[in-house]
Formats: structure tokens, sequence, C-alpha cells
């Protein structure tokens, strides 16, 4: 009995997430701005990861382009959409 | 100079991606994970805020479960889904999603090989023939029937026609030591005598009725009939199959590029003729434009919900029968690469080290 109720509120709970990514995933269509991104919800939490971001973004703009001895408009970092996979 | 360390910490945050998409890679995406979910390939728990990620993971997990890990051991290539036919530079990407109203309404499931796998195929084939008379042509019609399928398979018919454009310029003498007359006089005797007559059918019931005595032999008809199993119902999704009122503007992309680039190469043995005649086309391939996808199969986008998750059904069904039906191949010609280097070993014509050392023993790049 107690395994029976279980399973249905399992059921239901899967039903439930798959309706909220569903609903989230039509957001996207729209492209609307997703405020469900968890990635965005750990960021709130963690409000120096931006300011790590923002040296580090500095950091890479600096690398982006070419310096001193190099070409005009050679690039240092990969173009956007490339894949590189992490580093483990 | 030296500075100062920053007094900086890198937070950890769990679950990061490594990949952030466009609106543009995000919307397409979105339609598409709508419906995997709604098929069950997708599930909740892949979400991770973006629509592109939660398609991979999907994907991922469907190969996963259709042995592409067994395929990559043999073939190269890629199975991916794509909004475009052909790999576009950052630049031609930008300007074709400049140029588009709104978001795309195709996707597609696109098949491609970086190499063609080596298949030299001869010593299993003389292994075959002492189990049965038959048994190589049967063997070779339907590994090459089912090959057709998913990829372009580079032969010694293709080396026939090859040697045949090129012979025709050439004089006598120069024939005679020409690498294309060759093409011809190579061909097994066990393939000559039955490859006209004896046809994709009547093949796979003799390789069902024959029983063989070596376990080698039996191990290869077992995993040729499981590919044959895997592939039943299935065609080639070349991309000249997709037609204009589907995709509008494909002839056009069509007409400018090449034929695809082949899955595999099938000689006799490594460094004959055929494979000659693969070397010379293959230096030109891409040349004149680049070359069309192996498989390309359309998936439309603006479509009621029923229909798109029938069409995508379809296109994943035909993906799932793809990789399973290479796994059973990759099999195939792990067996046919054991039995050419067995063979090698045992009738070696070169061994790759000279029986004498050359000039003063010292090799000819360091003079």
């Amino acid at each position: 009995m107690k395994r029976r109720k279980l399973a249905a509120a399992t059921s239901r709970t899967i039903d439930e997430d798959a309706k909220q990514v569903h609903r989230a995933l039509e957001e996207a269509t729209h492209n609307h701005v997703n405020t469900n991104d968890p990635i965005m919800e750990q960021l709130k939490q963690c409000p120096e990861a931006f300011k790590v971001g923002e040296i580090l973004g500095k950091a890479f703009d600096s690398l982006k382009y070419a310096q001193d001895g190099g070409e005009i408009g050679d690039r240092y970092l990969p173009p956007p959409g490339v894949v590189i996979p992490p580093l483990v | 100079m030296i500075g100062l360390p920053l007094d900086v910490t890198f937070p950890k945050l769990k679950g990061i991606r490594w990949r952030y998409c466009t609106r543009w890679d995000e919307g397409p995406a979105a339609v598409l994970g709508m419906s995997l979910l709604r098929l069950g390939m997708c599930r909740p728990n892949d979400w991770s805020g973006s629509a592109v990620d939660f398609v991979e993971r999907g994907f991922r997990r469907f190969s996963s479960q259709n042995r592409a890990v067994d395929a990559k051991r043999v073939w190269v290539g890629d199975l991916r889904i794509t909004d475009s036919l052909f790999e576009l530079t950052e630049q031609e990407r930008n300007q074709v999603e400049a140029e588009r109203e709104g978001m795309t309404d195709h996707l597609y499931l696109v098949g491609d090989y970086e190499a063609a796998a080596s298949i030299p195929i001869g010593a299993t084939l003389a292994r075959l023939e002492a189990e049965h008379d038959l048994l190589p042509a049967a063997f070779y019609e339907v590994l090459t029937t089912n090959l057709y399928k998913w990829m372009r398979v580079y032969d010694y018919l293709d080396a026939q026609e090859h040697a045949e454009m090129w012979m025709e310029d050439l004089s006598d003498e120069e024939l005679e030591a020409s690498v294309y007359r060759k093409v011809e006089l190579e061909i097994p005797a066990c393939i000559k005598r039955h490859s006209k007559t004896l046809k994709y059918r009547r093949a796979r019931n003799l390789l069902r009725e024959i029983q063989p005595h070596t376990s080698v032999a039996r191990e290869l008809i077992r995993h040729l009939l499981e590919m044959d199993a895997h592939g039943q119902g299935n065609e080639h999704a070349w991309p000249g199959q997709i037609n204009e009122k589907d995709v509008p503007g494909i002839e056009t992309w069509l007409s400018d590029a090449e034929y695809s680039r082949p899955g595999c190469l099938i000689t006799w043995y490594e460094n004959d003729a055929i494979n000659a005649c693969f070397d010379e086309e293959a230096q030109h391939m891409g040349e004149n434009g680049p070359c069309q996808p192996n498989v390309a199969l359309p998936i439309h986008l603006d479509k009621p919900n029923e229909e798109l998750d029938e069409e995508v059904r379809r296109v994943f069904d035909h993906a799932g029968a793809m990789l399973r039906s290479l796994a059973s191949a990759a099999k195939i010609v792990e067996l046919v690469r054991d039995l050419y280097d067995e063979y090698f070993r045992e009738h070696r014509l070169e061994s790759g080290l000279p029986a004498e050392p050359g000039t003063a023993g010292v090799r000819e790049e360091q003079l």
C-alpha cells in the first residue's frame, strides 16, 4: 500500500518536472530569458563569481587580438561557438 | 615585473555548462527538445537551463543505448543534429543568420565520415571460400549492400570506373606499366565468377543456410546477419533525396557540392590497385566545393506536435538503426583485419625491413 502511494507520488513528481521543463523550453522557443536557469540561481547565491568572471573577461579581452608583433586582426582566442573540452 | 597576487578566489559552481549558445541555436533546439521530451528520449533531469544542452544530453544517451561506442572502434566520423547541411565559417554563419527572418524551421540529422575505414578483405574471402564456393561472393554482397545504407563505399567497382577513365589516354606501353590494368587483374576469382549473378536476397539466404566449420567464419556470418537485421527497412538517406519543396534552396546547395567522401575503402589487400585508385581520387575530393554529407535527414520544426513527433521518431529510428548496424559492422571489420594480419604474418612478402643494409648503412635523409 505504502509502496503504491510512493510510486504514485514519484510519478506525479516526474510529470510535474516534465511540465516545468516543457514550459521552460516553450519560453526558449520565443527567445524569452529563462528565469529558472539553475546556473543563474547559483550565481545569485554566489555574487563573487560575477567579479571573477569580470576579471577573467578583461584578461581574455587583452588576449583576444594580437598584441605587439602580431598581425592586426589575428585572433588569439577561438571564435564564439567553438566547443573546447574542459580541462580536467 | 611580477605583480602581487590578486586577492581573488575561484568559486566552484556545481553543474556549470561548458558551452553557451546564441539565441539562434536555442530556439530550434527548444522545439526539438519538447518533442524529445514528449517521446521520452529526453528526461526532465536533462534540463540544465539550455535547450541545446538538453537535446545534447538526450542525444548522447540515445547514441550510447544504440552502441555508438562499439561503432566508434572502426568508423571515424560523427552523427550530429545541425541547422546546416554543410559546415560554415563564423562569418558565413553570421551572414546566414542575419539574412534569415525569424527562427530556422529546419534541423538536420547529418552523418559523415572524416576518414575511410580500411577493410582489406582478400584474406577473409579466401578463408570463406574454403568453407563453401559461394560464401565469399554472398558475404561480399550482403556486407556492401548493408554498408551502402549508411555510407558511400569505395571498392573495386569504383576503382574500375576510375581506371577505365584514365586508361583511355594511355599508350600500350604505358598501359602495361600502369596500376590501372591491375584493378581488373586483381579481382579474386571467387568474386568475379559470381558477382553478376548472386544478388542480395539469394546471398542472404545462402548465409542463413551455410553452416561453416570454423569459428571465425561462423562469427563473421553471425555479425553480418545481425548487421543486416538492424538495417532492415532502411534505405540510404542521401542528401539528394531531400526535395526542393521540403527544403527550399537545397538543389542549389547540392549542385555546388561534391559527392560524399567514402566511409570505407574495401581492398583485397593494403596498397593494392584499388588503394592506388582511391589515393588518386582522394587527393582531389572537396577541391571544387564542400562534400555532401553521407546521411542527411531533415526535421521540419514548423509542424503540429503530433506530426513533428512522428518525424522525430522516424529520424531517430533511422539513426538508431545506423548506429547498431555500424556497431555490428565494426565487429566484422575487426575480424577482417585480424585475418589480414594473420595472413600477412604467414605469407610475408615485404618485411618492411631491408634484408641487407643500404649503402654504408646510412638512411638517405641523413646524407
